[in-house]
C-alpha cells in the first residue's frame, strides 16, 4: 500500500469516527444554566475534526506531506502479527484459566522460534512464576490463578 | 532564600532510607532502559507507573522522575560505543561519539558525557529549586481564563513544533482531546461517549491508554527492524587531554544553556536540543570539519543539553502543571494517580513533596555520575541482553501492569486496542506525542472554558480582555499563524520529526 493511498484511506476512517462522535455529541445538551453545556465541547471537537479529516484527505491526494514510513511486508508482517495474536491469546486464556496458564503459554509462544524446547520451557514457567511472586508478595497485587472454567 | 531553607527540609525528605533507595532503583532502571534499544524514557516510565502503586506518592515520583532522567545518561553509552542509540536523543551523539571510539577514545567520550550530563542536569535542578517556586507564586494569581490559555498555548506548540504535517499534528490533538471527553462529565454528570458500558463511565484510563500506545507499539515497532548490537569494546581513560579541557567546558556550558531554554518550552523536545546543541558546537568551533571524524564538542555539546533540558522540563510542570512532552504527560498522570495535583498550587499544599523531590534529583544526578564513571563499563554489557529474549518480558510486564491497574482484564484489552492505534499512527506519522498530552490535559481544558464562561459577561471575549490571558492567547495565536504558514509553503523542518520523548 503506497503512503498516499494509506493517507486517504485513513482520513475517511478519522471522518466517519468524527461524524458518528458528532451525531453522539449532539444528543448532549449543548447548553446549560450556566453557559455552554456537556454538549459544547465535543460537538465543536468532532465537527473541526471532520474538517481537519477531509484536510488531511486532500493532502493526501495532492501527494503532499506523506509519511516516510513504510509499512511491513512479508516476514516482518507475519512477526508483528504473530506478536499481535499472543497478546490476544494471552487475554483470552487469561480469562478462562487464570495468569499462570496465560503467561506459560504467551512466553513460551514467542520464546519457541528463537530456542530450544527444553529452555523455552523452563524460562517461560521460571518467568511467569517470578513475575506472579513480584506482583503478588512485593507489590500486592493479586493475579487470579483460576479462571471461568475451573 | 526561603528555596534554599526549603530544599534543606526536602533534603530530609529525600535522604531517608527507603527514598534513599527508591532513588536508587529509579536512576538505575533509567540506566537500563536508557541503554537497551527500543526501550525509550516514556515507555520506560509508562512501564513502570503500575510498581509504584503500592508506595507513597513521594516516593513513587521520586522513582519516576529518577527512570526519566537517568534514561538521559543511560542512552548515551550505546551511542557511544557500539553506534546504537539507546534512546532517540542520543542520536545525535553517534555521529562524534562512535568515531571517537574507532579511534579508541571510547572512554573519553563517555566521561565527558556523564561530566557534561551532571553538570545540566544540575544547573537545571538548581534552576528548578529558584524559578519554581516564583513562576508558581506569579501563577497562583491565575484565574480560569489563563489557565486556559497557557493550555491552549501549550497544546498548540506541541502540534506546532511535533511531526512533519500540521494537519496530522491537528489530527492527533483533537483525537486525544475527544477521548478525554469519554465518561461522566465534570460539570453536569452526564455519561458522554459510554455506549452503555460500566467501564467506560470513569473515563479512559491514562495508564492503560500510554503503555498500549507507547509500550506495545514500541514493541511492534522494533519486531520489523530489531537494532543489532555487537560486542562493545573495552573502555578506558575516562578523562579528556589537558588541551581539551577548555573546549570541553565551554561546550557544556553551551549545552545547558540551550537545554534549559528548550526544556521550558513546550513541544521543543530534547532531540531538538541535542540536534541544535550539535548545530551550535559546529558553528563555534575553529575548524568544523573535525565535526563527524571525532570532536569532543560534538559529545560535550548534546549529551549535556538532553539532560539539562530533562530537569528545565520539569519547570512548567511543577509550576503550572503543564506537560511539555509525552513522558512529562506520563509523570503528571502519576502524580494525579497519587492523588497530588501539579499547578501552582503545589509549592503550597504539598510542600514536603515538592522539595523532597527536587531534592531527590540532586542525589539522583549525583548517584548516575558515579554509576557512569567507573562503573560505565558494566552498563556496556547490558546492551548485549538479546532482544530476543527481552521483548517477550517487557510485554509480559505491560500485560500484568495493566491488569493490577484495576484487576480487569477490560483494560488490558483496551490497552492492546491502543498498541495497534499507536502503530498505526506511527507508520501515518500522526503524533501519538500531540494525542497523550492533549488527551491528559482534555478535561482541565474543558472545565477552565466553561468556568471561564460562566464569570463572564462578554462570552469568548474574556480570554482577550484579560491582560495575561489575551498575551497568552495572541502568543499562541501567532504560533499558530506561523505554523500554518510554514505548513503551506513546505518548510517544515527536519527537526519536527515525532520523537517519544
Amino acid at each position: 500500500m503506497s503512503n498516499y493511498k494509506s493517507g486517504i484511506w485513513a482520513g475517511a476512517v478519522i471522518f466517519l469516527l468524527a461524524l458518528f462522535l458528532f451525531v453522539l455529541s449532539l444528543q448532549y445538551s449543548y447548553s446549560s444554566a450556566l453557559g455552554p453545556g456537556p454538549g459544547f465541547f465535543p460537538t465543536w471537537l468532532s465537527a473541526i475534526l471532520m474538517a481537519l479529516a477531509i484536510w488531511y484527505m486532500y493532502d493526501s491526494v495532492k501527494g503532499k506531506n506523506a509519511s516516510s514510513e513504510s509499512w511491513p511486508t512479508g516476514r516482518s508482517l507475519k512477526h508483528i502479527l504473530f506478536i499481535v495474536i499472543s497478546l490476544v491469546l494471552f487475554v483470552i486464556i487469561f480469562s478462562l484459566f487464570g495468569f499462570l496458564l496465560a503467561g506459560v503459554i504467551f512466553l513460551a509462544m514467542l520464546f519457541y522460534k528463537e530456542y530450544k524446547w527444553y529452555t523455552t520451557l523452563l524460562m517461560s514457567v521460571g518467568i511467569t512464576v517470578f513475575i506472579y511472586w513480584l506482583f503478588n508478595t512485593i507489590l500486592k497485587v493479586y493475579l487470579p490463578l483460576g479462571g471461568i472454567l475451573f | 532564600m526561603d528555596s534554599l531553607l526549603l530544599l534543606l527540609h526536602g533534603f530530609e525528605t529525600a535522604m531517608s532510607w527507603s527514598n534513599l533507595l527508591y532513588c536508587l532503583i529509579g536512576v538505575m532502571l533509567g540506566m537500563v532502559i536508557g541503554v537497551l534499544p527500543g526501550l525509550g524514557p516514556v515507555s520506560g516510565t509508562t512501564l513502570l507507573i503500575p510498581l509504584t502503586f503500592g508506595m507513597e506518592p513521594v516516593s513513587a515520583i521520586i522513582m519516576l522522575s529518577g527512570i526519566f532522567y537517568g534514561s538521559m545518561y543511560g542512552g548515551t553509552i550505546t551511542s557511544v560505543l557500539v553506534n546504537v542509540p539507546g534512546e532517540a536523543a542520543s542520536v545525535i551523539t553517534c555521529i562524534d561519539g562512535y568515531e571517537m571510539t574507532k579511534k579508541g577514545r571510547a572512554g573519553v567520550a563517555l566521561g565527558v558525557s556523564a561530566i557534561g550530563s551532571f553538570i545540566g542536569g544540575i544547573v537545571a535542578v538548581t534552576a528548578l529549586t529558584f524559578v519554581g517556586p516564583v513562576l508558581s507564586k506569579f501563577a497562583l494569581k491565575f484565574g480560569p481564563p489563563e489557565f486556559f490559555a497557557i493550555m491552549l498555548l501549550g497544546m498548540l506548540m506541541i502540534v506546532a513544533l511535533m511531526g512533519k504535517s500540521l494537519v496530522r499534528g491537528l489530527i492527533a490533538a483533537f483525537l486525544g482531546l475527544l477521548l478525554a471527553m469519554v465518561g461522566q462529565d465534570m460539570v453536569t454528570g452526564e455519561f458522554r461517549f459510554t455506549f452503555g458500558s460500566i467501564e467506560l463511565m470513569d473515563g479512559i484510563d491514562f495508564a492503560v491508554m500510554a503503555m498500549g500506545l507507547f509500550g506495545i507499539s514500541e514493541i511492534l515497532l522494533n519486531a520489523e527492524n530489531p537494532a543489532k548490537v555487537t560486542k562493545p569494546e573495552k573502555v578506558k581513560g575516562l578523562l579528556p587531554r589537558r588541551d581539551e579541557w577548555g573546549a570541553t567546558l565551554k561546550s557544556i556550558g553551551r549545552g545547558t544553556g540551550i537545554g534549559m531554554l528548550l526544556g521550558v518550552i513546550p513541544g521543543a523536545n530534547s532531540i531538538i536540543a541535542s540536534t541544535f546543541s550539535y548545530i551550535v558546537e559546529k558553528k563555534a568551533a575553529k575548524d568544523p570539519s573535525r565535526f563527524g571524524k571525532g570532536a569532543i564538542e560534538g559529545v560535550a555539546g548534546p549529551e549535556t543539553a538532553n539532560n539539562a533540558h530533562s530537569g528545565a522540563a520539569l519547570i512548567p510542570l511543577f509550576s503550572l502543571g503543564l506537560p511539555s512532552s509525552p513522558t512529562m504527560a506520563v509523570i503528571l498522570g502519576a502524580f494525579i494517580m497519587h492523588g497530588l495535583t501539579p499547578g501552582p498550587a503545589l509549592f503550597t499544599k504539598n510542600p514536603d513533596f515538592v522539595w523532597g523531590l527536587i531534592a531527590s534529583m540532586f542525589i539522583g544526578n549525583v548517584l548516575l555520575l558515579i554509576m557512569n564513571m567507573p562503573l560505565v563499563g558494566m552498563w556496556a554489557k547490558i546492551a548485549m541482553i538479546p532482544y530476543k529474549l527481552l521483548f517477550p518480558i517487557i510485554l509480559m510486564v505491560i500485560l500484568v501492569g495493566t491488569y493490577s491497574l484495576n484487576g480487569s482484564l477490560w483494560d488490558v484489552g483496551m490497552m492492546l486496542m491502543f498498541g495497534v492505534i499507536g502503530y498505526i499512527m506511527k507508520k501515518l506519522d500522526i503524533p501519538m506525542s500531540a494525542m497523550i498530552v492533549t488527551f491528559i490535559l482534555g478535561s482541565q481544558l474543558e472545565t477552565s472554558m466553561l468556568q471561564s464562561l460562566s464569570i463572564s459577561t462578554e462570552g469568548f471575549l474574556i480570554f482577550f480582555t484579560e491582560p495575561i490571558s489575551a498575551v497568552i492567547m495572541g502568543v499562541a495565536l501567532i504560533i499558530f499563524a506561523i505554523s500554518v504558514y510554514s505548513g503551506v509553503k513546505n518548510k517544515r523542518g527536519n527537526l519536527a520529526d515525532d520523537v517519544e520523548m
